[in-house]
């Protein structure tokens, strides 16, 4: 399980993205955040090495 | 007054010169101005084009010229497809004085079908943020309760098709947009196979995930609505370059000798359904087998997977496309909105590349437990329409949703209804089939429709 960040992790994540949130906002992502972690344990979970992405790029049709 | 009709009993009296499309404008202009102050369906009613479009209709139909079948009948475009000297808002502060000069593709095919256009209709924000309150126009309201939710995004066709305002009109499904509504208010609407319809000129949410598609009474009416929406489109990186399906040829040859793999694990374990939802898809499964269909059990990855891999793809594309306005105009969005899309902006690339490796599989595991059945059967939604001040911002993430998995594999997927739970509220099922097979789901549903009663039960607004 993806451990929770702190307060002062997850503000640095969020200055990063370039959003200039409120408090009220910072506390509201979290909560959504929260909620998103246990879907990427799950994505994360290990797969074959050569497990392509559905979107592969085909040079004709770019 | 003319009673509330589907497409296709329209399309045969105006055919047989019993109806006139002008009449039929009246009438629908008429319910819009005795219920949508109560629905809020539309953003934007435009009376002078519908008129317009309508004597022009008469005249080709006393003249035996018509277009075909949609030629004269009423509809509405959800307010992210552009639709040329007409605002298309996306029901966002962000493009209220936005005017396209050009139609969406698919607004074009329906024009160039004969059809009415009687205006815009409500969405959530850019399709994905409601039902918000903090927008310069309300959200739709359920017709068979307005205290209710339509689901959303596509709420006001939901809420208008419902209630006759419109005989059938467009939405987008990019987790369920779609069928959600279709589910909440009653109706038909079909997700069809990524790359059947054009997205051209319709405001993107999460490009790989993004379905156009209609919303109608019947499942008869959203095959004559997607015939008239498909073929291949340059404009549309993602059209797929093949004939347009025939939907109507075979709709009416029944379920005999098909096979409906019902995908029990969604509905009864991975997130169990009311009893309204387990009641009608219990009923599902022995009108299809009384049909003549052959039911079976389907063992699926779990709704749990479908959702990591959709709303992270989701989420994280939305905010691509929304970044620069988040950076400039955060405040000038929705609370739902912005809050839902800026989880994409905290997300990592690495996440992203998980969540499309991730979707060959699943899209690949799908297919392979699709090799011996036709059909999938489960539900679209786990209950009937909650109260629409009880849905929260984080509702989609708090539980797995039934619809997305469609999105990320694809797949054609329709809401049918079929039944009526406490209060009176429908419960819906959804059917879903091989990828281009759209036509195979839409003679299911038909067949369904007209082996229960339940299309004779209208709002009792609209009565």
């Amino acid at each position: 399980m993806t451990a929770p960040i702190d307060d002062t992790a997850f503000a640095a994540l969020v200055a990063r993205s370039g959003l200039a949130l409120s408090p009220v906002q910072l506390t509201s992502l979290r909560e959504g955040y929260a909620l998103i972690l246990p879907l990427l344990d799950r994505l994360h979970a290990p797969l074959p090495r050569a497990a392509e992405p559905a979107l592969t790029f085909t040079p004709e049709q770019a | 007054m003319v009673p509330l009709l589907t497409i296709a009993e329209a399309s045969r009296q105006i055919a047989a010169k019993q109806l006139s499309p002008v009449e039929l404008t009246e009438a629908c202009l008429a319910r819009i101005a005795a219920l949508d102050d109560t629905l809020h369906a539309f953003i934007r009613v435009t009376p002078e084009r519908a008129r317009a479009d309508a004597k022009a209709a008469e005249a080709r139909a006393m003249a035996g010229t018509r277009l075909g079948p949609l030629d004269g009948i009423p509809i509405g475009h959800k307010d992210i497809y552009a639709t040329a000297g007409i605002p298309t808002t996306a029901h966002s502060r962000l493009l209220q004085d936005y005017v396209p000069e050009q139609d969406a593709t698919v607004v074009r095919r329906w024009s160039d079908a004969g059809t009415v256009l009687l205006g815009k209709l409500a969405t959530h924000e850019f399709a994905f943020g409601g039902p918000s309150f903090d927008l310069p126009w309300p959200p739709a309201r359920n017709p068979w309760n307005p205290a209710h939710f339509t689901a959303g995004s596509s709420s006001g066709t939901g809420a208008a098709v419902a209630t006759g305002m419109v005989l059938g009109g467009t939405g987008s499904d990019t987790g369920g947009s779609i069928r959600g509504p279709a589910a909440l208010c009653g109706l038909a609407g079909i997700k069809p196979t990524y790359g059947l319809c054009s997205r051209a000129g319709v405001q993107p949410l999460a490009f790989t995930l993004d379905h156009t598609g209609p919303l109608a009474w019947t499942a008869e009416d959203c095959a004559l609505l997607l015939g008239a929406m498909t073929g291949h489109d340059p404009a549309d990186p993602a059209s797929a370059d093949r004939a347009a399906p025939d939907l109507l040829g075979g709709l009416g040859a029944g379920v005999k000798g098909l096979r409906i793999g019902v995908v029990r694990h969604f509905h009864e374990t991975d997130h169990p359904v009311g009893p309204g939802v387990a009641a009608g898809l219990a009923e599902a499964e022995r009108v299809f087998a009384g049909l003549g269909a052959e039911i079976r059990d389907v063992t699926l990855p779990s709704l749990h997977e479908f959702q990591a891999c959709g709303w992270v793809m989701l989420v994280i594309e939305a905010f691509a496309v929304h970044e620069p306005w988040l950076k400039t105009r955060f405040n000038d969005y929705g609370e739902l909105f912005r809050d839902r899309v800026a989880l994409g902006g905290i997300l990592s690339a690495a996440d992203y590349v998980q969540a499309v490796r991730r979707r060959r599989i699943l899209t690949q595991q799908v297919a392979a437990a699709m090799a011996d059945v036709d059909l999938l059967l489960t539900a679209p939604a786990p209950t009937e329409a909650p109260e629409i001040t009880a849905v929260g911002k984080w509702a989609t993430l708090e539980k797995p949703s039934f619809t997305i998995p469609f999105n990320v594999t694809g797949q054609p997927a329709m809401s049918v209804c079929s039944g009526f739970g406490a209060g009176g509220l429908p419960v819906s099922m959804q059917l879903i089939g091989r990828a281009f097979e759209d036509a195979l789901v839409l003679r299911a549903a038909h067949a369904y429709e007209q082996a229960t009663t339940w299309r004779a039960r209208r709002p009792a607004l609209a009565a």
